[in-house]
């Protein structure tokens, strides 16, 4: 079956991408190098900046977040492969205002090396780096060993954290610490409903029949931790909301940011439906919902399904959340 | 150890990988994507096009510039593996010791613990820190034995070569093969062919010179 997709040649899908959305954004969005995008006005002298990067094909993620009161700079893999350290290299360059960057993404074995050796090359250049990594994904590893767990769209939380303390004007060292205890408290579970198909690959990256769904499937398709019958909304939500309150623990009293995530086909209308019954979930667990974003905010290319993130709030996190920003993709004024 | 003894083993080194690139590409397909000789082949390049360009630079530096070369040149997994491993290299002999047989020591240690923390590799793993915790057993007993560089060299080759053999018959437990560890089954792991192959033309050069 020939692929349902509005591209050109596949091979040139992410170029041609990146070439659309220069044209789209010039007055926000420069390429120093290939592949690689930063801040129109990059670097911002005297403020940390922030490096984010991965595979292609998760729109807004990453390169949506370049912007203000987000990330400085990006570096652009194939879809669903990661950037090199010489693309990340490059963003760091673009972005260092001279008090050191902070390297920001999902961990993924790719690009945790790719990222550690371009930490390596910019410190021989003299550019101070520190690396937090997204580690929300409650199924892709038990509890305990968080660091084996995958990054999902609860980075999103991160970026909006981190970006808003840099334009405070925080020290590296301030940044990581918010950004750290934010991550620490961040949990995400996902439901995919259908499956998505890479352009260079033209099939589909697993199978799922009408009428399934499977909980915790990762957002390249990694298996999850359990598939059965569609559920209503309120029964997914409950699910994903069960999980993610078990495994911090939140505890009665908490308050939280709720990002519900739509992975790429899901009509918004639903992803509201599902934000019903989660909002409902989490005050039975006696968790406030104090902060919202409920949309496309990391994608799968067309896959249909959400995720829930919830992020422990305390005052500082919740500052840094109602701070302004602006990008391309994300705006809050 | 001085900068231009340390490029004529480079040199010597990037030539026998480049001349193996079709054979790397074999052995890799079995188990991985199959284009290990085709992005250590563009390695091998960044690595000339270093050294020649190298003139004034010191030890430490030759090697922290080849493995910023191969960072950029060979952007791939085992591409990052090895530019991490002549990083720090390089950070190993920012002061090198005269005596070449204790600086190759110094090298490989380095290397071997910087490619075993990025890779998340062990030895067993039926991966290059194989081959290079093979050649670095070999480097350590030749400086304890006071042997002379050729020598060292030469033990160290065969170290190599018999540590890529034995990969043939081991469970990949780490990288792409270890994704499908029934196709790597009889086959020795190519990170630690080229390994071996740098390494005999290392002591051929050694020996003829």
């Amino acid at each position: 079956m020939p692929m349902q997709k509005i591209i050109n040649e596949p091979k040139a899908f992410v170029d041609e991408m990146l070439e659309g959305i220069l044209l789209a954004h010039p007055e926000s969005l420069r390429s120093p190098a290939r592949r690689v995008l930063v801040r129109a006005g990059a670097p911002s002298e005297g403020k940390v900046g922030i490096v984010t990067g991965g595979g292609s094909g998760h729109l807004p993620l990453f390169l949506g977040y370049v912007g203000y009161g987000l990330a400085d700079g990006v570096a652009v893999g194939d879809v669903f492969a990661s950037p090199s350290s010489e693309q990340i290299l490059e963003a760091t360059r673009a972005v260092d205002g001279g008090t050191g960057v902070l390297y920001l993404y999902g961990n993924y074995g790719g690009d945790v090396m790719n990222f550690d050796l371009a930490a390596e090359l910019a410190s021989e250049e003299g550019i101070e780096t520190s690396t937090v990594l997204g580690t929300d994904d409650v199924a892709s590893a038990p509890a305990g060993p968080e660091s084996r767990r995958r990054g999902v769209a609860g980075i999103a939380l991160l970026y909006k954290v981190a970006g808003a303390r840099a334009e405070e004007g925080a020290s590296l060292e301030d940044v990581v610490a918010v950004v750290e205890r934010a991550a620490s408290g961040l949990r995400s579970m996902g439901v995919a409903l259908s499956p998505c198909v890479v352009p260079a690959a033209g099939e589909p990256t697993f199978s799922l029949a009408a009428g399934e769904m499977e909980i915790g499937m990762g957002i390249h398709g990694e298996p999850g931790v359990g598939r059965g019958s569609l559920e209503p909304a309120s029964e997914i939500a409950g699910q994903l909301v069960g999980r993610i309150v078990a495994d911090l623990p939140f505890r009665s009293g908490d308050e939280a940011a709720v990002l519900v995530n739509g992975l790429g086909a899901t009509p918004r209308e639903e992803l509201y439906v599902l934000f019903r019954s989660v909002h409902a979930a989490l005050a039975s667990s006696g968790v406030t919902v104090r902060w919202t974003w409920v949309g496309e905010y990391a994608t799968s290319l067309e896959m249909a399904g959400a995720s829930v993130s919830v992020l422990r709030l305390d005052d500082e996190i919740l500052r840094l959340l109602d701070a302004p920003c602006e990008s391309p993709f994300v705006v809050r004024r | 150890m001085t900068a231009s003894g340390l490029a004529g083993y480079l040199s010597v080194a990037a030539d026998a990988v480049e001349g193996s690139a079709a054979e790397l590409n074999r052995l890799d397909g079995y188990a991985g994507d199959g284009d290990l000789g085709i992005t250590m082949s563009q390695a091998a390049e960044a690595l000339k096009d270093v050294l020649a360009g190298s003139e004034g630079l010191s030890v430490g530096q030759l090697l922290s510039s080849c493995g910023a070369a191969i960072a950029r040149s060979a952007p791939s997994t085992s591409g990052t593996l090895v530019a991490t491993g002549f990083l720090r290299a390089g950070k190993a002999l920012a002061d090198p010791p005269v005596d070449t047989v204790e600086a190759l020591v110094r090298a490989f240690e380095a290397a071997l613990k910087g490619i075993e923390a990025r890779g998340k590799a062990a030895v067993g793993d039926r991966t290059l820190v194989d081959g290079l915790d093979a050649v670095t057993d070999s480097l350590q007993l030749s400086l304890s034995s006071d042997l002379g560089t050729a020598e060292t060299l030469e033990l160290a080759a065969r170290s190599a070569k018999a540590a890529a053999e034995a990969t043939a018959e081991m469970e990949p437990k780490a990288g792409r093969a270890s994704w499908a560890p029934e196709r790597a089954k009889g086959h020795p792991d190519a990170g630690c062919v080229m390994l071996a192959i740098a390494m005999e033309a290392v002591a051929a050069h050694a020996r003829s010179g």
